[in-house]
């Protein structure tokens, strides 16, 4: 079989709805993990916000949402996703459930990212009487933000995999297609263009990201 | 001194840990920091004394106490209020602690931009004090790119920017050489003169007490045991924990003595001369006329500040009756003269 019948319509299709899901859940999961991981990480032993119960309380949730698999995530939220965008297929269905499994992992590559900064830098900025939310934002995750962009980067690339999961409840996208096209109806030549698109795609964030941090790091 | 102080810390206790396992660190420590000098706050690791200079600040919280600067008592304030009030403590540390993405111009400016100030205010402010501190053409690198002394430089230059009247200094020769050390305290002088900032400083090395401090506290296990001007306390060392930081650097002495004292009835006396009588050719003139001779074991010349002072080791040779009568004359002139035995 040669490539001109590939149906490149349906593929166009697909490589719309991953990107509209990646980018969806990338928008959403990104500041919500922020948000967790920077409370994780403060309220931790030794920070300033120090609180013990919430802290662990916060870690556990983290944890426990990143133990289960997303494909059973993507079913089991079902309820709360219908509850949340009115409706539990598509691709807006898809994109709670990638929230879901994206925020709380790159809420633990922030936490950790937020461990890499010099303790001694946040006591100097405390010792010149900075208020804390401006530590946050002007000493933490500025010094983080390499840290910080490759979590995104590597948290971008997870969820290029998480939807072509999506398709079990139809959320399309390329993975969908090479699952549909390519497995079930043996078409090797759908399967391999999917498959190229989506190394393509991880290449480009990739080695966006892998730019981005060297720029920022050129004279650190 | 008699004056009001500018830092009054009042019966200070810091404890880590709880239950059996508690840990004083700061054992009822009181101390006045008069306004415009340079204090010194010496002592092992160990001792509490990066605690206690964190208390200032309260970037570490006493358990009980008061801490008083200029005039406000800081451990009554508000987190707000207490933040407004550290901006005019300035404060250095060991490891410089630059913010490494902020280039050194943007490191200064950090505490101008939490002011209300315009763009061009802040930069023109942030390179007259990299001017102050001679980093004038070093404003647009990063840390990484500096050298430790070059990063101190900036760090004192971002400790002025808000124009602080107290310069805390947490070890901020310990990481740095020599020769570093040596220009960092003399910048450090200069501050301190002519912009009249008081510094309190914390070190474990008696060189830097030595070269800049007008008074000295000796912290021994959250104590301070002795207090002093700093060529009294130096010279004159009365607490153990004093002595062994003082003469750590003529160990070699003791070890000397422990090998020849005395065994050929030579008498063995540690002097020391300070100011006026340093100048003087005391030991010819003690020994005129005797049938004495000396030999000196060792010696050190120096200055504390601005005082010249002197220490040897001398061994006396000669009947005892005659040794005695040439310390007797030492002292007359100004020596003091200890016997070796009393180490």
């Amino acid at each position: 079989m040669g490539y001109e019948n590939i149906p490149w319509p349906l593929i166009w299709q697909a490589t719309r709805e991953t990107l509209i899901m990646l980018g969806a859940s990338l928008a959403l999961s990104v500041p919500i993990g922020l948000v967790v991981g920077v409370l994780v990480f403060l309220t931790s032993p030794g920070q300033f916000w120090q609180q013990i119960w919430v802290h662990r309380l916060l870690s556990l949730i983290v944890n426990v949402t990143r133990s289960v698999p997303f494909i059973i995530m993507l079913i089991y939220v079902m309820p709360l996703t219908r509850w949340l965008v009115g409706t539990s297929i598509g691709v807006k269905g898809a994109i709670p459930p990638l929230v879901i499994a994206a925020a709380p992992f790159f809420a633990r590559l922030t936490e950790i990212a937020l461990r890499e900064v010099d303790r001694g830098v946040i006591e100097a900025a405390e010792a010149m009487g900075t208020p804390r939310l401006t530590i946050i934002r002007r000493v933490l995750l500025r010094e983080a933000r390499t840290g910080l962009i490759a979590g995104i980067t590597v948290t971008a690339v997870n969820l290029v995999s998480y939807t072509a999961m999506s398709g079990v409840v139809g959320g399309g996208g390329l993975g969908d297609l090479a699952i549909r096209y390519g497995y079930q109806r043996f078409r090797p030549d759908v399967m391999a263009v999917t498959v190229l698109l989506l190394v393509i795609l991880v290449q480009l964030l990739q080695s966006f990201g892998d730019r981005l941090v060297r720029r920022l790091s050129r004279n650190q | 001194m008699g004056g009001i102080g500018l830092i009054i810390l009042d019966n200070l206790v810091k404890t880590y840990g709880a239950g059996k396992e508690t840990f004083t660190v700061i054992n009822h420590v009181s101390l006045k920091v008069e306004k415009g000098e340079i204090f010194g706050i010496i002592g092992r690791s160990g001792a509490g004394k990066s605690t206690l200079l964190r208390c200032v600040n309260l970037l570490a919280r006493p358990d009980s106490g008061t801490v008083t600067v200029g005039g406000v008592e800081l451990t009554r304030l508000n987190t707000r209020e207490l933040q407004a009030r550290r901006r005019k403590i300035g404060m250095i540390f060991q490891h410089f602690n630059l913010l490494s993405t902020l280039t050194a111009r943007d490191n200064v400016a950090f505490p101008l931009r939490l002011e209300k100030m315009s763009r061009q205010e802040i930069r023109r402010r942030a390179d007259e004090l990299l001017e102050l501190v001679g980093m004038s053409g070093h404003a647009d690198k990063y840390p990484a790119q500096l050298s430790g002394g070059q990063k101190q430089r900036v760090a004192i230059a971002r400790a002025l920017a808000a124009q602080p009247d107290v310069l805390l200094c947490d070890e901020a020769t310990s990481a740095l050489d020599q020769e570093t050390t040596r220009s960092v305290l003399a910048l450090l002088g200069d501050i301190n003169r002519k912009l009249g900032v008081t510094i309190l400083l914390v070190t474990h090395e008696i060189e830097v007490v030595r070269s800049i401090c007008d008074r000295v506290a000796v912290m021994h296990r959250g104590e301070i045991v002795e207090m002093g001007r700093t060529a009294d306390l130096l010279l004159k060392p009365r607490h153990p924990a004093t002595r062994e930081l003082v003469q750590a650097e003529d160990v070699d002495v003791r070890a000397w003595i422990g090998g020849n004292g005395g065994e050929d009835g030579g008498t063995i006396v540690r002097v020391l001369l300070s100011g006026e009588s340093a100048g003087r050719p005391a030991l010819s003139e003690a020994v005129r006329g005797t049938s004495v001779r000396f030999v000196i074991l060792h010696g050190t010349v120096s200055r504390i500040r601005d005082v010249p002072y002197g220490r040897l080791t001398i061994r006396f040779d000669g009947p005892p009756g005659e040794t005695s009568a040439v310390i007797g004359r030492l002292r007359d002139m100004g020596w003091e003269v200890e016997s070796v035995d009393g180490i």
